[in-house]
């Protein structure tokens, strides 16, 4: 076997799971092409620039035949194709199978007589989870599951420590192949104050073009009281309105007094833009949660409020943390077709996605350092912290909260979530007791449509308002607080959304933020202006 | 009290009917009420008998989740830190610092000296554990390899030891390394005496126990 064919092999021997595109075989052998990188990101001159690019373009091809080689062996096979046509390899080994191949001996090893090593690659073996007959009658779902183990749901960059976007967007690339959904930046407000309005513009379409190719979902968190340079930040808004970033979203953390007093007048204008485009507008309630909260795919993810505080000190040490190891979905209008709504069975189920994701979780930390050495290397020196907070995920989706049996479900959840407190706690106890004090978490959540093709038709009902008045009325507050103590229930988070109509009066809806962010222990607020029309009487839709 | 019994199950039974009997009961900083017996030695003098039984009691069970036996392996064999760990034995074990503990000291020691005395490793490290904040620290404290008759002695210090759902881990990490450390100098396994501080048991499990004494 050629020499630059076991060094691609080799490149596997980390995680033999992993999918590596070209450019990262490529890093991964050949150290001059990173050095071309740097070269083509810094060079000015056009002519060096084009020598460079196809000096790059050269060794692309050179790689990309000893590749084809190795699928014609079979050995490797093309896993998908990314943008611009580039394709992304993994081994081409299924569980338990391995593939052995004999190093070659440099000169020095042969001249002392040492001869050649033996490389195996092996799969991990994934163990069978006691959900896979659920899963098999569509009532639950692992999200992603050929990367339920290998990869987390979800990250929380703290955006300060990078300094520039420059390197924020070099951290966020190397970040794409340890995730499968969703990415938080939290004090974006930060850039507002040390980048140019060109290089924030770059950096969104950048990554919102990466995210499109990699299937991912990037939140920024912009803490509007931290603002520094109110022009730029609007000019910046203004490019994103127009552009239309769908993988992208802007996150506004405010409260309803300062919605009302110091960022009136920027609410004023993000509203007008906002209606303008007719889009959303995301409200993070900081006066309810002051951890991040975002949501991607799957649905919304956040860090356990209590333990944001009591640990903030450690967290910010660090880079990057986990917000999200595995998550299941549990398709809740499926389950009461197949089984009714019935305690003991919902509880059942909810024990087994737990002990399966015990089990994911002991497989994740036995390779994590080969799973996430990404984390790993841009956490350092605290390289080992970034599970603390980290949770998993059970997703419920399609329960249709205006149903007569409403406060039934709600009472099977809260006993299904106690069930499973009480199981962490044990395993925690346990683990801890064999002298490895370890963390397994799992939060409750709503799943949104785009976790699987596979969920149920939506058939949430939506409820029409008309005006300020009736937020105040025994119904519309009765379905509020049933929201409200849901999002309590679902510690690991949820999304209410607000779907005006009508004309777009900026006092009015300012009051109705306000209202809602003052009454309510709503953490994330959706405030939709996507069917706003001419003279439509004022109404206001929510679900 | 020290009890020695060739059997690992057998060991981890009497150490629970000890404890149960004669143990001192006091709740605890978590409000739970623990019942103690201080400085209980257990030798167990043929590991390779049944050294994983207490673990497939444990799981047998079905009431929990026992760190699967790959994962212990790990936590003792593993040469670095590993994300999602406090700590981890193998990296005080095999990275204490800058020293690796196992292969460049105690093996060479004993493969140098033979009846060596001096075959001590530390998990404790008081420059990271001795903080009076710091919740998660190793609770097995040291080990020691003595090679008599080509077979290899191993003692372990605990500091604190929940008897039910701890020592049957910590039976089998010891035995983990032991049988790493035993395999390089290439002779027997040998006895293992684990000296529990603090051997506890906790009243939540006390039905549990008794299932387990009856045995």
């Amino acid at each position: 076997m050629k020499d630059i064919e076991q060094k691609i092999l080799l490149s596997f021997k980390k995680n033999s799971a992993s999918e590596l595109s070209t450019s990262e075989l490529l890093s991964s052998i050949d150290p001059y092409y990173a050095e071309l990188e740097t070269k083509i990101t810094t060079e000015h001159d056009r002519e060096k620039l084009l020598e460079y690019k196809r000096e790059k373009a050269k060794l692309h091809r050179r790689i990309l035949w000893h590749l084809n080689n190795l699928v014609k062996k079979g050995l490797l096979r093309v896993n998908k194709y990314v943008e611009k046509g580039k394709k992304v390899f993994a081994l081409n080994i299924a569980d338990n199978e391995e593939i052995i191949t004999e190093l070659l001996p440099s000169k020095a090893e042969a001249n002392n007589n040492i001869y050649k090593k033996r490389i195996v690659l092996a799969k991990p073996t994934i163990p069978a989870f006691p959900i896979d007959g659920f899963e098999q009658k569509e009532i639950l779902f692992k999200f992603e599951p050929a990367t339920f183990v290998d990869r987390l749901n979800s990250l929380v960059v703290f955006g300060e420590k990078f300094k520039s976007l420059h390197k924020l967007y070099e951290a966020i690339s190397s970040l794409f192949s340890n995730i499968n959904d969703a990415l938080c930046i939290i004090d974006f407000d930060y850039f507002f104050s040390s980048e140019t309005l060109e290089s924030l513009c770059s950096f969104i379409e950048k990554i919102n073009s990466d995210c499109e190719d990699y299937g991912k979902k990037i939140s920024l968190i912009i803490n509007i009281s931290n603002l520094q340079n109110q022009n730029l930040f609007f000019d910046f808004i203004n490019f994103c309105e127009k552009k239309q970033f769908e993988n992208v979203n802007l996150i506004f953390e405010t409260d309803g007094r300062e919605i009302q007093e110091e960022a009136r007048a920027l609410f004023d204008r993000l509203i007008l833009m906002f209606s303008k485009t007719k889009t959303s507008l995301c409200i993070k309630n900081k006066n309810v949660c002051n951890a991040p909260y975002f949501f991607g795919r799957a649905g919304p993810y956040c860090i356990d409020e209590k333990e944001w505080k009591l640990y903030f000190d450690r967290l910010k040490e660090n880079k990057i943390l986990a917000c999200t190891q595995s998550s299941v979905i549990v398709d809740i209008d499926r389950f009461i077709s197949e089984y009714g709504l019935t305690t003991e069975k919902f509880v059942d189920v909810v024990m087994n996605i737990t002990k399966a994701l015990l089990f994911a979780n002991s497989l994740q930390r036995r390779h994590s350092e080969e799973y996430f050495r990404n984390i790993v290397s841009l956490n350092y020196p605290k390289s080992t912290e970034f599970l603390i907070v980290a949770r998993n995920y059970i997703r419920l989706w399609n329960y249709n909260l205006s149903a007569e049996e409403q406060e039934k479900l709600l009472t099977i959840i809260s006993i299904a979530r106690k069930k499973v407190d009480e199981f962490c706690a044990a395993e925690e106890t346990i683990y801890k007791s064999c002298g490895m004090p370890t963390r397994f978490r799992v939060a409750l959540a709503c799943a949104f449509k785009e976790a699987s093709l596979r969920l149920s038709e939506e058939v949430y009902q939506k409820l029409e308002v008309k005006g300020l008045d009736d937020l105040n009325k025994k119904e519309i507050k009765k379905d509020l607080r049933a929201r409200e103590l849901l999002c309590n229930i679902f510690d690991g988070g949820n999304r209410v959304s607000f779907y005006r109509t009508g004309k777009i009066d900026v006092e009015e809806i300012l009051h109705e933020l306000a209202f809602l962010l003052n009454s309510y222990n709503i953490p994330l607020l959706i405030y939709n202006f996507k069917h706003i029309s001419g003279d439509l009487k004022l109404s206001l839709f929510f679900r | 009290m020290e009890i020695i019994e060739n059997s690992a199950l057998n060991a981890w039974k009497k150490a629970l009917k000890y404890v149960f009997e004669k143990g001192k009961d006091f709740i605890d900083k978590e409000e739970r009420c623990c019942r103690e017996v201080l400085n209980l030695v257990i030798t167990i003098k043929d590991p390779n008998k049944d050294i994983t039984k207490p673990i497939e009691v444990l799981n047998s069970f079905k009431k929990w989740i026992y760190p699967p036996f790959e994962e212990l392996v790990k936590f003792v064999l593993s040469k670095k830190e590993m994300p999602g760990y406090s700590y981890t034995y193998g990296s005080r074990a095999f990275k204490f610092g800058s020293l690796n503990q196992v292969e460049k000291f105690i093996i060479p020691l004993l493969k140098k000296d033979i009846t060596s005395r001096r075959a001590t490793l530390l998990f404790y490290d008081p420059l990271k554990d001795s903080d009076l904040y710091k919740k998660e620290t190793p609770s097995m404290i040291m080990m020691d390899f003595k090679v008599r008759d080509n077979k290899l002695h191993t003692s372990a210090v605990i500091r604190s030891s929940d008897l039910f759902f701890g020592f049957p881990a910590n039976l089998y990490e010891v035995y983990i390394l032991q049988d790493y450390i035993r395999k390089k100098l290439n002779v027997e396994t040998g006895s293992i005496t684990i000296f529990l501080v603090s051997a506890h048991i906790f009243e939540d499990q006390f039905e549990d126990i008794k299932k387990v004494v009856q045995l």
